[in-house]
């Protein structure tokens, strides 16, 4: 198997969401002296690049995505070592971390902006669901993102955007960081209201945020 | 005297046979996967009743003789009261019953037309306008609103509902003290707690999480309702795709399998609690990740579910008539109505949260509320159906004879006097007049009559009083939830 064919084949895994083929023929490729950087750029990425396309035009749809980008994780679980031992690193466009507010356990939507993020070339800090104020602001200082996004899914832990924004600016560090807030009852008038940056409606708009405020 | 909106009619797709396998699919996922629980005395009862808790994951196997239990005592029917008795309704069977909005987020300003937050002003004025539409049976809390203090919420809520209606009252609860705050908040209303209970003056919506998952707060709110004997809405609103099996007959198996546990769980707490078999499974938008509350398949949903809610003779509850449209519009239209029609026609006993919302049940408007009063005054109409009665053929055969050939009509007949009342629905907002009168009239469209209408009632109606002291009563409850930590 020459190296093109396996770049290929890494394509078309990612394309597939074969995350087990996926790692097995970065592992080759590896094998094959093949570059890692390259790897990423000729054979993960692509595969995302064309994944993202046909999602564009409507051919492909958010669990098609999702499993795309789960199998480039696995992929990149095989190169990584090989990059970190050669001091470099994929570029990302920027660091995002995301979680869904305290005292509320709801996970799809957030998951779906935070794949959607990754698919578009930034790195996701993934907090998970039930996240208290303090465990975003800790995230913050470690990873120093530049954007921070919060979830919610009801119009009662809405409320707990605001309580982390507050928390944010005690601890001194919401000028260091754009935050963003989205779920179900959140809406641009509560976004004003509670002093974040800006609101996504959906994946996709949250995506154009990003987008945004990080360039 | 219990009011009557309308009678299934039974629609179905499935066998009886199917039904039963669909029901038996469902109990072996019950004791197979099980259900995390995530409230101890919960757990408790679940373990001395003979469920397998494991000591790994806490995760509860229930086995399927419990299961079937459960179903024979939970109660067929009963009624949810108000605190105007002439209001109460009786939910179970093949009457088809329908609620008010429900916990929307926004509104659309009565004034500007303009999306902003819900207010606890919004909330009452709903309420009100509500107290005078007999097509919204019970009185659903319509708003969560966004000036309230987070502590006693709901019991704020409840205050704004119960002085502005006399229906029967219908909210959520943060835990199992609020759920007492509410029985004494009905019991002030009503005259005595004794009352409040004997008639349920109030019911509590319990919404657990897709997949299998019976969160802490909501279990105790089920959990003390049960032992008051106070209606609960046992609800899981699963996503088909991303909550749930992309295949609905996944999503049906796997939601069956999730309210059969709530239930078996309100049973095991007081044997004859009554329960709602309630739902609002949906499907995520694979193009977008929106979820959709306007979906074809929401209506088969609920089709379905209404065979098996018979099956178990349990009241069964879902949100049809519902829009992802973000305007009172041609799409609202089309998706509330053609929801609407198909639940009803299934005999889904329970129509709620549904009224006057837009933009997928986040947002309400007064005049959504009028024109869907207006809706389902039109479905109470087909659910009515034709009445073929003896006395009724003979007299109409009688009116023909009498009529025919002479050169007359049926206008000047007595017999068309005394029955048109009983046989025609007379709309309040739809327009079958000539097109010069519509023109004369400023081209006003229906939700724009329905406006107008929202404003006049605002104006005059006054919903029953609450007996002397209530008020005060009430407002004591209300501090000291509110004063609670």
């Amino acid at each position: 198997m020459g190296k093109r064919e396996i770049l290929q084949g890494i394509v078309k895994a990612v394309e597939e969401g074969d995350g087990g083929a996926c790692a097995e023929l970065a592992g080759k490729a590896l094998a094959g002296g093949v570059k890692p950087l390259e790897i990423v750029d000729g054979g993960l990425s692509a595969g995302l690049r064309s994944v993202g396309e046909r999602f564009g035009r409507g051919e492909m749809f958010i669990p098609d995505m999702m499993m795309a980008v789960e199998a480039m994780k696995e992929g990149m679980k095989v190169v990584q070592p090989e990059l970190d031992r050669m001091k470099t690193s994929v570029k990302s466009l920027g660091t995002v971390v995301i979680g869904t507010v305290f005292g509320d356990i709801h996970d799809i939507g957030k998951s779906i902006v935070a794949t959607m993020l990754e698919m578009n070339g930034y790195r996701v800090v993934d907090l998970g669901v039930n996240v208290p104020a303090v465990s975003f602001v800790q995230k913050v200082r470690e990873v120093r993102p530049e954007v921070l996004g919060l979830s919610a899914l009801l119009a009662t832990t809405m409320r707990e955007q605001k309580g982390v924004i507050e928390a944010v600016k005690k601890e001194g560090l919401r000028d260091r960081v754009k935050i963003i807030v989205g779920g179900a009852p959140v809406s641009e008038h509560w976004a004003r209201e509670i002093g974040a940056d800006g609101y996504g409606a959906n994946a996709e708009m949250a995506v154009q945020l990003v987008r945004k405020l990080v360039s | 005297m219990a009011r009557i909106f309308g009678v299934g009619r039974g629609l179905q797709y499935l066998s009886d046979a199917e039904v039963r396998a669909w029901h038996h699919e469902s109990l072996n996922v019950l004791e197979d996967v099980g259900v995390k629980v995530g409230y101890e005395p919960a757990v408790r009862l679940l373990k001395e009743a003979g469920c397998d808790v494991s000591v790994r994951d806490g995760i509860v196997r229930v086995p399927q003789h419990i299961v079937e239990k459960a179903l024979r005592l939970a109660p067929s029917r009963f009624v949810m009261g108000g605190r105007d008795p002439s209001r109460d309704i009786v939910v179970g069977g093949n009457m088809v019953h329908t609620t008010g909005c429900g916990n929307c987020v926004n509104v659309l300003d009565p004034e500007s037309g303009e999306l902003r937050p819900g207010t606890f002003e919004d909330l009452e004025g709903m309420v009100r306008l509500q107290d005078a539409l007999d097509n919204l049976e019970v009185c659903q809390n319509p708003i969560t609103p966004s000036d309230l203090p987070k502590s006693g919420l709901y019991v704020k809520t409840l205050e704004g509902m119960v002085r502005n209606t006399g229906k029967h009252l219908m909210n959520q609860a943060e835990n199992a003290a609020e759920v007492r705050d509410h029985l004494d908040i009905m019991a002030a209303a009503a005259g005595s707690r004794e009352e409040a209970l004997r008639r349920n003056l109030v019911s509590f919506i319990c919404c657990f999480k897709s997949p299998f998952i019976y969160g802490d707060t909501n279990v105790e709110v089920l959990l003390e309702c049960a032992k008051l004997g106070l209606p609960v809405l046992v609800e899981t609103d699963p996503i088909s795709g991303a909550t749930a099996p992309v295949t609905l007959a996944g999503l049906l198996i796997q939601q069956n399998a999730e309210l059969l546990f709530g239930i078996t769980l309100a049973q095991l707490a007081r044997p004859g609690a009554p329960v709602l078999y309630t739902h609002a499974p949906t499907v995520m938008d694979m193009r977008t990740g929106d979820v959709s509350e306007g979906c074809p398949e929401r209506s088969l949903y609920y089709i379905y579910c209404a065979q098996i809610c018979r099956y178990y003779d349990i009241p069964s509850c879902g949100v049809a008539g519902t829009s992802d449209s973000k305007l009172n519009d041609l799409q609202s239209g089309i998706e509330r109505t053609a929801s609407l029609v198909t639940t009803a026609l299934a005999g889904y006993n329970l129509i709620y949260s549904a009224a006057g919302t837009i933009n997928s049940v986040l947002t309400a408007s007064l005049e959504g509320i009028v024109a869907d009063d207006e809706l389902y005054g039109f479905v109470g109409r087909l659910l009515r159906g034709v009445d073929f009665s003896a006395e009724k053929v003979q007299g109409s055969v009688d009116v023909i004879k009498k009529v025919s050939h002479t050169g007359k009509s049926f206008l000047t007949e007595r017999h068309t006097k005394e029955n048109l009342r009983q046989e025609h629905w007379v709309p309040s907002l739809m327009d079958r007049r000539p097109h010069e009168i519509f023109t004369g009239a400023g081209k006003k469209s229906m939700i724009d009559a329905a406006r107008e209408k929202a404003k006049k009632i605002l104006g005059s109606h006054k919903p029953p009083p609450l007996p002397e002291g209530a008020e005060d009563k009430i407002a004591e409850v209300v501090a000291r939830a509110q004063s609670r930590k």
